[in-house]
């Protein structure tokens, strides 16, 4: 039931590298990745909610198996699988970008997409810590690939590579704590990992040296601020649909690897090194909102706004409060609906302009009114309006954030205004004024096919921004009651 | 896309914005401005934040200052 998540990816990938037309190739990726998201729901109804806060569907010799956290966020990664898949189809299907055939680029690039789609979801259902590693490390060479060969610019190169060492810099620190437990514990299961916590915790330094080691790589891929670097270079540099996977689904890697290991497997570290977490969240808000003012690239804007929403949500993950972490997950979520839809937007326009600066752009709403009601849409919910997801999640974090400590969450709540600020600068740069002179000709409208990538992404903003109790249900509440 | 599709009039002042907007790391130098800016953001705030989220008096006990609900 659940390795069939593993297994579509896979058949997609071999089915996908014999064909050579590229509607045909569009069609299998695409079947492909419904029947993934038609099973993730298959899932969801067979969940024994009365037994949530357990792992669940155990295959592989108990290799795999999904809990409450794990099911939504492979659902986020199965809902977004074929928007990315029909996005790459619209930028690459017909024009020649690497010297070849196009149905040879389409092919190589969805080959990657979905290869990253399958280590994600692997991410979240693995429950053997070395398994987890690996999996972690996985996504990084397709997305190298990525940016690498299909990246617009000269600096793919460095951007790639900067993502890339970044990343596996961290990964090291992760996988030596991984063999220290490995053989401290003589096995890398995670529930025993569990029951065992209380001897790493015998010893306080052994216990805080995992602990830090364990942060320093999730602390790269969330990204916080210090370590963040990686993330612009690679988000500017990356095809729209790698943007996409990158900050809807790899970013929250992290923030899983954070909720699912750091905090329970190393408690009292936590707590002792609760303060200092909270002090470099507050610092990812803050600098991210005020840094992501000035810049003049539209996806350095959306990537800094990923970074302070990331801040955000390891806010109420460690805020040691039960709505801190149960905002922090919706946020997780939320985020990456929002975040997804930002970036394809960005790439609706990149599309037709070869541009992302914003000093070129003015006055759109004259000639692309749709596309500036998506935009204003969706960087709304990017501020966290009421009756978006992301103000649910935002709330929910803050809260939690309040209950532990006031001083903390008054200072995070700076969000509230700084995001909404940077946003509608973007908003308002681009789209309203007088009409640039730097477009002397003017496409059409966003098309039809274009508007139904967002469609998915706007129905479930709104909807989780509405009825939160469709995620706080008895799938997701007892698993964080157990955390 | 190659060779189709509606340009933009690429204006060199906004290109070379651009660019030093984006290479603005590779000019930076320690000065007493840039200094007192780091050691601002990067030393004194983050203490300053630490301090406050360290401190016990600022962390909540709703419970103990509430006291018992309602029968």
């Amino acid at each position: 039931m659940l390795s069939v998540l593993l297994v579509l990816p896979v058949l997609s990938m071999l089915t996908i590298y014999f064909l050579r037309d590229s509607r045909t190739i569009l069609l299998v990726a695409l079947v492909y990745s419904i029947l993934s998201l038609l099973q993730t729901y298959h899932i969801m109804l067979l969940f024994d909610t009365e037994n949530a806060s357990l792992f669940q569907f155990q295959e592989i010799s108990g290799l795999i198996a999904i809990d409450g956290i794990s099911l939504w966020l492979v659902w986020l990664v199965n809902m977004l699988m074929p928007i990315v898949i029909l996005s790459v189809y619209k930028s690459v299907a017909g024009v020649n970008v690497i010297g070849g055939e196009s149905s040879l680029a389409l092919k190589q690039i969805l080959i990657l997409l979905i290869f990253i789609g399958f280590w994600s979801i692997a991410v979240f259902v693995v429950q053997n810590i070395l398994l987890f590693y690996i999996s972690f490390e996985g996504a990084l060479v397709p997305m190298y690939f990525l940016i690498i060969h299909y990246g617009s610019r000269n600096r793919k190169v460095h951007a790639s590579y900067m993502f890339f060492i970044y990343t596996l810099a961290g990964s090291l620190c992760l996988l030596l704590a991984l063999l220290g437990l490995y053989i401290e514990n003589g096995t890398g299961d995670y529930q025993i990992l569990l029951m065992n916590r209380n001897s790493i915790s015998d010893v306080t330094s052994y216990e805080h040296i995992l602990w830090i080691a364990f942060f320093i790589c999730f602390s790269i891929k969330l990204p916080i601020v210090g370590f963040h670097g990686w993330l612009l270079a690679a988000h500017v540099e990356a095809p729209t649909s790698a943007s996409v996977i990158l900050a809807a689904i790899l970013l929250k890697m992290g923030s899983y690897g954070l909720l699912r290991y750091s905090i329970p497997l190393f408690p009292y570290a936590t707590e002792y090194f609760r303060p200092f977490v909270l002090v470099i969240c507050i610092l990812s808000i803050l600098y991210s909102s005020i840094a992501a003012l000035s810049q003049s690239d539209m996806k350095i804007v959306i990537a800094y706004s990923s970074i302070g929403h990331m801040g955000t949500a390891t806010l109420g993950l460690f805020s040691n409060d039960y709505l801190g972490i149960q905002g922090s997950i919706y946020f997780l979520i939320s985020h990456g609906l929002i975040s997804a839809a930002l970036f394809l937007l960005v790439g609706v326009i990149y599309d037709r302009y070869h541009s992302r600066n914003i000093l070129y752009y003015r006055g759109l709403v004259q000639a692309y009114p749709i596309y500036v009601l998506l935009l204003l849409i969706f960087s709304m919910a990017n501020s966290a309006i009421p009756m978006s997801s992301g103000f649910v999640g935002e709330f929910l974090a803050l809260l939690g954030a309040f209950n532990y400590n006031p001083f903390v969450a008054i200072i995070a709540s700076l969000s509230i205004v700084l995001v909404p600020s940077f946003m509608l600068k973007l908003l308002h740069s681009i789209s309203y004024g007088e009409f640039t002179r730097y477009m002397p000709t003017v496409t059409s409208d966003i098309t039809y096919k274009e508007i139904m990538l967002f469609l998915p992404l706007f129905f479930f903003t709104f909807f989780l921004g509405i009825y939160p109790q469709f995620l706080f249900n008895d799938i997701l509440e007892p698993s964080i009651f157990l955390l | 896309m190659a060779g189709g599709g509606p340009q933009l009039l690429f204006d060199p002042a906004i290109e070379k914005w651009f660019n030093m907007q984006e290479n603005t790391h590779h000019y930076f130098k320690f000065n007493r401005r840039t200094t007192t800016h780091v050691l601002a953001l990067a030393v004194a705030f983050p203490l300053f934040l630490y301090a406050g989220a360290s401190a016990k008096k600022f962390q909540m006990k709703f419970k103990e200052i509430r006291g018992a609900p309602r029968q």
